[in-house]
């Protein structure tokens, strides 16, 4: 009776697990950074930009420790990103995409893209694309929205992303390749930057992952909101 | 040809996104609702009095319609409106589980140290309680908590304060007293509220209101609560509390002192989740007369009457199969001066269609046992219908 009931419970969590590879983190350790929602690799490599729920820009070591905030209160900061010497960080809630010099930490610029799904199903995520030369800012879930934009921040291409997954909580480039991360189904997947069309997926045993980046160090960044933790991975398991 | 415009339907469902916010910078508000009907057949006991015919019925359980808001990092409001009991409450009886007017308050954040709620809404009392219906794969909570032992939402004020990456939550208030009862505007004349409080905690981090692990969650994860309240609403001679008022068991406002505590503990892994709650009322009734004595004497009443019960539930979410399958027993009390429990088993399954927000739900209730204060026409009941949600 017992062994049957191992049995049945064992079919069940299969049904949970099939069809995608699965990774481990080599290491995890505690961020300063509350309710963290994304993150970015610093262009000299040695710091992360994390951007938090309650609307702060920080620059993080690579330890996790705070080493300065920009004197900024945001709303419902969701995504962050770095091309040359600005950083991009978006509100989701008031749809606004907010610029900053990395020098000194600025806001030099807002700009507001109108969308009106649901207010915590808006803009999540945001990274460049240099194949297609756009950046590309997707929404969270119902549908997952995929905008392509040109450098003025001016949307030229709307794509819809259907039965990608779930949802869609980071995006990043890295190796010729755009990455996508998925909070509800735990997901890595893997895109064409050419086409968006769906490479390869990886389940990750991260409770509530938000955000992403790649290190300069082959390792991949994952940020978990609830957790307030930093899992490293081996970046060489995610493109063999 | 039915099937046919409900299987149109039930597809159509999942291509629509009905979501609504709209911003000007600082101030955003959305608006959302839900939809829901079922089919409901009851076995109706072989008693020859009983044998009328509104055993099977068709419901419209829910037509609510959510604004949610939001105004810079300082207030957060919601008004909730059920057009179903708008409409049916006329006749004076408030279903507590759902009643028309479902949430209408405000939260200031301004104060870094705690968040103040003021208006009417949901009492932090009970796990159970707290967790939105959409959530569930039932057509019905469970008995102890659904309104009937104790209040769900009230007018007043709560302070709330989250700890340690909000894996501890205190919430404390003060409310009428009344209940969903508190929305006729009368208050009751002993004058008196009733206080509430609540700390949870969670680990290894935050726990949400929800009773099933649709993300499958990769680390073993548990919450669990104590709540309390407490009510003095000593009436003058020769008169009562607002019609109504006192539920469905004559527990949720009494004449005389009454405490309420409860204990709730909340487990999720992989998939797998499981709930357990107790409740338990002690009430001192002002009166020798007070029907809750039952007519026994007070020596062997001693002046106090106590109620309650549990409640365990076991649910498991299959992503593949894009389905909850779900049981739960629960015991009641309703008072410990007359022999006996009651005893219920429920079974839900619910298919998503498109997660939460469109979800085909099935619910079999069966009375094991019934309490002798509380005969019930039926001993089985299944129904069957679709949610749907546009948020």
């Amino acid at each position: 009776m017992t062994r049957l009931l191992l049995l049945f419970l064992l079919f069940l969590q299969a049904l949970n697990g099939v069809a995608q590879v699965k990774v481990k983190p080599i290491k995890s350790f505690h961020i300063e950074v509350k309710e963290p929602s994304d993150i970015a690799l610093h262009p000299n490599g040695g710091s992360y930009f994390i951007v938090s729920d309650n609307g702060f820009l920080h620059e993080v070591s690579m330890e996790g420790k705070i080493i300065r905030t920009a004197d900024f209160e945001g709303f419902d900061t969701e995504s962050v990103c770095v091309k040359d010497s600005l950083i991009y960080v978006v509100e989701e809630m008031v749809r606004r995409i907010r610029v900053f010099r990395i020098e000194d930490f600025k806001l030099i610029r807002t700009v507001t893209i109108p969308y009106q799904g649901g207010r915590n199903k808006a803009y999540e995520s945001m990274t460049y694309n240099p194949v297609r030369n756009k950046f590309i800012l997707l929404t969270e879930k119902d549908p997952i929205y995929l905008f392509e934009l040109d450098d003025n921040l001016v949307v030229t291409n709307e794509i819809e992303l259907k039965k990608i997954a779930r949802d869609i909580s980071a995006a990043t480039f890295y190796a010729g390749h755009l990455w996508l991360l998925s909070d509800e189904d735990r997901q890595i997947i893997q895109l064409n930057p050419a086409t968006y069309e769906v490479v390869k997926r990886w389940v990750i045993p991260v409770h509530n992952p938000e955000g992403m980046a790649f290190n300069d160090k082959n390792e991949l960044i994952i940020v978990s909101d609830d957790m307030e933790k930093i899992y490293v991975f081996d970046a060489k398991l995610f493109l063999q | 040809m039915k099937l046919r415009i409900t299987i149109l339907l039930v597809a159509f469902s999942s291509m629509i996104q009905a979501q609504l916010t709209l911003s000007n910078g600082q101030h955003v508000l959305e608006i959302s609702g839900s939809l829901s009907t079922y089919y409901n057949h009851r076995v109706i006991k072989p008693d020859a009095t009983n044998q009328n015919k509104n055993k099977d019925r068709f419901r419209l359980r829910d037509a609510q319609i959510q604004l949610e808001g939001r105004y810079k990092n300082v207030l957060e409001y919601e008004l909730q409106v059920d057009f179903v009991d708008l409409a049916s409450s006329s006749s004076g009886i408030i279903d507590p589980e759902n009643p028309g007017l479902m949430d209408a308050y405000m939260v200031y954040k301004g104060l870094k140290f705690v968040d103040i709620q003021v208006g009417y809404g949901k009492l932090f009392y009970s796990r159970s309680s707290l967790v939105p219906f959409i959530y569930s794969p039932y057509w019905q909570r469970s008995e102890l908590v659904r309104g009937n032992v104790f209040s769900r939402r009230d007018v007043g004020v709560t302070l709330m304060k989250g700890f340690w990456r909000q894996q501890v939550n205190v919430y404390a208030g003060v409310y009428t007293g009344l209940g969903e009862l508190s929305l006729r505007g009368d208050n009751d004349a002993s004058g008196q509220p009733e206080f509430a409080g609540r700390i949870d905690f969670a680990y290894p981090s935050r726990y949400r209101y929800r009773d099933i692990d649709d993300k499958v969650s990769p680390i073993p994860m548990f919450t669990v609560g104590v709540n309390g309240r407490y009510a003095n609403k000593k009436l003058p001679e020769n008169v009562g509390f607002p019609s109504f008022s006192t539920g469905e068991y004559g527990l949720k406002v009494i004449n005389g002192r009454k405490y309420t505590y409860g204990f709730d503990a909340s487990v999720q892994y992989m998939g797998f989740s499981a709930q357990f709650e107790l409740h338990q009322l002690l009430m001192y009734p002002d009166r020798l007369n007070d029907f809750l004595y039952q007519g026994i004497p007070e020596a062997q009443h001693e002046g106090f009457v106590m109620a309650g019960g549990y409640t365990i539930q076991l649910n498991y979410f299959s992503k593949k199969l894009k389905s909850i399958a779900s049981v739960r027993y629960e015991e009641l009390d309703l008072n410990d001066l007359v022999p006996g429990n009651s005893r219920r088993l429920s079974f839900a399954l619910a298919y998503q269609i498109k997660g939460f927000d469109s979800m085909i739900k099935f619910q079999y209730f069966n009375i094991l046992r019934e309490e002798t204060v509380d005969p019930l026409r039926w001993t089985e009941q299944f129904r069957i219908g679709w949610q749907y949600n546009f948020k």
